[in-house]
This record gives C-alpha cells, structure tokens and sequence, in this order.
C-alpha cells in the first residue's frame, strides 16, 4: 500500500512528472557527461604510460615542447654513461591556420625501438634509412593516400608503406619516419625527448638526474601523477561546473514537491486523521521524492552515453582521439546525487505535509 | 463509552470566538447521536474534539476511561488509529486508488497490513458491487458510502461522521444516514453533525447553537 501511495500520486499527475524526471536526468547526465572526460583523460594517459613503463623521458624543463631541442648528441653521452637502450624522438606539428582539423604530426621514431607504442592496420612497419614512412590511419583518410604513395617530409621524399594506430592520438594523425632521416631532411641536430631504458632501476634513475641537471628525466609513473593532477584539478572545475546545473534541479524538484504537497494538504490530512504517524508522512513525501530521483538516475544513463558517444564522434573526427568514458564509478557518483537531491529538495516539502492542519484541510 | 466534560473551545486571537462553551455529554454505545444547529453552532468543532484531533482550552474527553487529553499526541493518535472512525462531507476518496484500495488504505493506516478479502466484503455489504473503479466514476451517493467502508476499516468502537450529507441528495441523503445508523447496531457510537435533520436518522439529536446543548431529544 506504501508502494501504491508513493507511486500512485506521482502517476497521477503524469506531465509533471514527466518534467520533473527529465530535468532532473539532464542534469545527471550533464554531469556525468563532464566527468566522463576525467575517466577518459586518465584512462588514455595510463595507457600511453604504461608504454613508457621501463624508460626515463629526458625533456626540456618546459615539459611541453613543440620544437625539437634536446640536442642528438646527448645520445652518445648517455652511451658513455653505460646506457645502452636509448631512443630519441621527434615530434612536432605541422599547423595548416587555414584547415584547423588538418594539423598533423612528423614524427622522427628509432625504427624498430620506437617507445610510443602502435599497431600496424595495413602494409607492414618501417625499415632502416630507406625512405619509407608510416601514416596515421586518420591522416591517412585526410590527406588521401595510400600505400605507396609519396609524402613530403622536410625536404624527403618517402614512400607509404604501412598505415598505423596508437594509443598516443597525435601518431593517427602523423606521418612517421626513421629519426636519422628525419633528422637530415630538416637539417637539425635536436629532438624532442629521448627514453632511456633503465629498468626501473632507481640508481640508473639517480645517475641520470645527476649528470643531466639542465632536463627534466621523468619516470612514466612521475608524469601519470603530474597529468593526474591536472585532470584530478580539472575535475574539480567540471564538478562544480555540473553541481551548478543539479542546484538547480534541486530548486525545480523543491518546488514542484511544495506545489505537489500543498495540493495534497487534504490527502495529509486524512492519514493523520485516520491515525498515520508524522513521520510515515514524512517517509511518503521524501520516498516520492527519491522515486523521481532513482527514475531520473535510470534515465540519465542512456542520455549521458549517447552525449559521450556524440562528443567522441565529434573529437574523434577532429583530433583523431575519443575521450570520454562512462565508468561505473560514475554511475555510482551520479546514483549518489540522485539519491542526496531529491532528500535535499523533499525535506521542507515532507516537514510541511506532516504538519499539515488535519481541521483546516479537511474541515471545509 | 465517550464522555465530555466542560469542553471549552475558542478561535481567534484577539477576538475570541467561543465554538464550544462548556459542552458536557456521555455518548452510549449502540446508539447513533445527530449534532444539528446552524453553522458556527460548533458542531464540527465537536466532532474534533472528541476524536482528539483538536485540544480544548478546557475540559476533557473520556474514552473507555482514559482522558484524552491527559495523554500525549502519540497515545492519542493510537486511540485514533485503534478506535475510530472518519466520515467527511467531501468524502476525500484518494483519487488514484479505487475503491477497494481506498478501503485497504484504511485497513493500512489502522493495522500496518491490508485484507483484500475483508475491504470487499465491507463494500458489497454497503452495496458496492464493482470495486475496481476509481472514486470519480461513481455517483456521490456510492463515493460517500466507499468513504463509509474506509471509515469501517479496522472495525472501529465509535465514527465520526461531518455533514456526511452535505453533497448529496435526498434519496442518497437518507440511504447514507440508514447505512450509518446500521452501523450503531453493532455496538458502535456513530456521532454525525449534519444540517439535514429532515433525513436524518439517529437515536439522539442534539441541537447545539453557540457551543452549547439547547436541547437533545429523540425523534
């Protein structure tokens, strides 16, 4: 019967709350929507740096650097330190202002030692300084073209001969060539960042730090924690950017429950004439409440998918990456306010129901 | 079984308006009791005072020889529950459960269960054959004696009846006032204020006007 009196009177009136669910899983799924970039960043970022897993990056201490400006020759200094895995990297974009969704990468890689790992979708992987490149499979479709087709790089001329994908978006959109030739088509001396396989060994880590004072040698473990920072802090902006929007809902669901409750007056009235306990009172009213809240929970799960899966299509298409990733840790965090909402915006509504006049509302 | 002594009742703040002025009277089991008089004569304000909804300035009602208000709001709402029963002038069915479900709700309010089996029993015994449809589809005579069956839910000691007439005609009028005077005979108080004394059936009348007996007879 409890069931009946929390759902029927909601039933009963079906626009409203029709409305009421809507409003209210537009905001989970707003909110959700945001944070599923969170899970998304950190899920991708994890992924490039489990690549990294054994290496040490030595990079500028800018950290972001979009020009080349380690120079090679630290190459051999590290080899006289005794290290003997070393794998410098190119990577830079090639800015068309005009055709914004048309940037692309010219990635320089040590063939068969690249650390950013990727797979080969057609043609086959690179061979040492013979004038062949790899295209990123979504390059590939932007600029047309296939195996065996040319592409300049710098001053080279190369010959497609593979098509790839990697968990690192900026290779999709990359055209990849051996460094030592990379490096001689633009005529420079300097690269990126160079890994260096240490194994995990913290000595290798310590000797490295020491010697090359004036770069930034950073473990896979040390930027996961400083990227995670980021997306935790950004989290954070997107969290109150969300609670703005479930604010509001709070204040519809709180009114709508006071307009419900005050046509109800009589119907209050009644159970408590009848010998109904305030608080059962109390319990209909915020039940009813948490009904819309769990309904719109339910609701608010398809429509964040279909947002993420609209915004990973659309960041796909442009950037070559999908980003956002519905967890269930999400879902428990959108569960979670779906539950507090509706507590928060009944409670006025079900104190004023259980103190309703039983004389007043029904008398006349 | 119900007793009340020297009730005394006023509303208002700064004016105060006397609803009940010492009212004093001991309501008989097996006996239906009709309150008349005109409007502000105080009849409804009795009927809440003696079911404990509403507290008087003065005085107090005996129930089964318990004073109502010596008790707290608690004990009192547990007598409520136990022992009585509601009828109101605009039946206040619960529009979105039909008429077995606003009997069961009753039974739920007064017992914390339901009885399906019983709910229908007490429907067809006041003549309502079909219980599965909502309030409104059913003619006012028929709403106010589903409201009847919902007041019988629990098998109350004494009802509460407030102008059970006021909304409907006269043929209803008088098959609503033989269904509660029915009720009486099984050892029931039912205490009806009503403006209706042509149809009215009771044992007792008792004309009230400004809070006060003026005269109680039987018709």
């Amino acid at each position: 019967m409890r069931f009946k009196l929390i759902t029927g009177s909601l039933l009963h009136r079906p626009l409203r709350f029709l409305l009421v669910i809507l409003a209210l899983s537009i905001s989970l799924a707003f909110m959700s929507f945001l944070l599923s970039f969170g899970e998304g960043l950190r899920a991708y970022v994890r992924n490039i740096a489990k690549d990294f897993q054994p290496f040490a990056i030595i990079q500028p201490k800018n950290f972001i650097s979009l020009t080349p400006s380690i120079p090679i020759s630290l190459v051999d200094s590290l080899k006289d330190l005794g290290f003997y895995d070393i794998r410098p990297v190119i990577i830079f974009p090639v800015v068309n202002p005009l055709q914004v969704n048309k940037q692309y990468f010219i990635v320089g890689l040590p063939v068969g030692k690249s650390p950013i790992k990727y797979k080969v979708l057609e043609g086959r992987d690179l061979k040492d300084n013979n004038r062949e490149a790899l295209i990123g499979d979504r390059l590939k479709e932007i600029l047309r073209k296939n195996l065996g087709d040319s592409v300049f790089v710098g001053s080279g001329i190369y010959k497609v001969v593979g098509v790839i994908r990697s968990e690192d978006f900026r290779l999709n959109s990359a055209i990849i060539v051996p460094i030592n030739e990379a490096l001689e088509d633009f005529n420079i001396d300097k690269v990126n960042l160079i890994a260096v396989n240490i194994n995990g060994n913290k000595e290798k880590l310590k000797l490295l730090r020491r010697k090359l004072n004036r770069y930034d040698v950073l473990t896979a473990e040390e930027i996961l924690g400083f990227i995670n920072t980021i997306i935790n802090l950004s989290d954070a902006v997107r969290f109150s950017l969300s609670l703005v929007s479930i604010f509001v809902s709070i204040i519809f669901l709180f009114a709508i429950m006071m307009i419900t409750v005050h046509e109800r007056n009589w119907e209050f009235a009644l159970f408590r004439a009848l010998g109904m306990g305030n608080f059962e009172v109390f319990r209909i009213v915020i039940m009813q409440s948490l009904t819309l809240g769990i309904v719109s929970w339910v609701l608010s799960i398809p429509i964040s998918l279909i947002m993420i899966f609209a915004s990973n299509e659309l960041l796909n298409r442009f950037f070559g990456m999908k980003i956002g990733l519905y967890t269930p840790k999400i879902a428990l965090i959108s569960l979670f306010i779906a539950i507090i909402a509706p507590i928060i915006g009944g409670i006025l509504p079900a104190r004023n129901a259980m103190r309703v006049n039983i004389r007043e509302s029904l008398g006349k | 079984m119900i007793e009340a002594l020297e009730i005394q009742k006023s509303y208002g703040l700064k004016v105060k308006t006397k609803a009940l002025d010492g009212f004093s009277y001991r309501f008989e089991e097996g006996r239906v009791y009709g309150v008349v008089g005109p409007s502000g004569s105080g009849k409804t304000t009795l009927l809440y005072v003696l079911s404990g909804i509403e507290v008087p300035d003065r005085g107090e009602v005996i129930f089964m020889g318990k004073g109502l208000f010596s008790i707290n709001e608690k004990e009192r709402r547990d007598i409520r529950k136990r022992y009585f029963g509601f009828v109101f002038q605009h039946f206040y069915l619960i529009p979105y459960l039909n008429a077995a479900e606003n009997v069961m709700l009753g039974q739920y309010i007064k017992a914390g269960k339901t009885d399906k089996a019983e709910a229908l029993k007490i429907l067809e015994s006041l003549g309502i054959n079909d219980p599965y449809k909502k309030p409104y589809e059913y003619s006012g005579g028929e709403q106010q004696r589903i409201a009847i069956a919902r007041a019988l839910a629990g098998n109350p000691k004494v009802i509460f009846a407030d102008e059970p007439t006021g909304n409907l005609d006269t043929e209803n009028s008088k098959r609503v006032f033989s269904v509660l005077y029915d009720l009486a005979k099984d050892g029931r108080v039912v205490i009806l204020a009503t403006h209706d004394v042509e149809n009215l059936k009771a044992d007792v009348v008792i004309r009230l006007r400004d809070g006060k007996i003026l005269e109680t007879y039987q018709p």
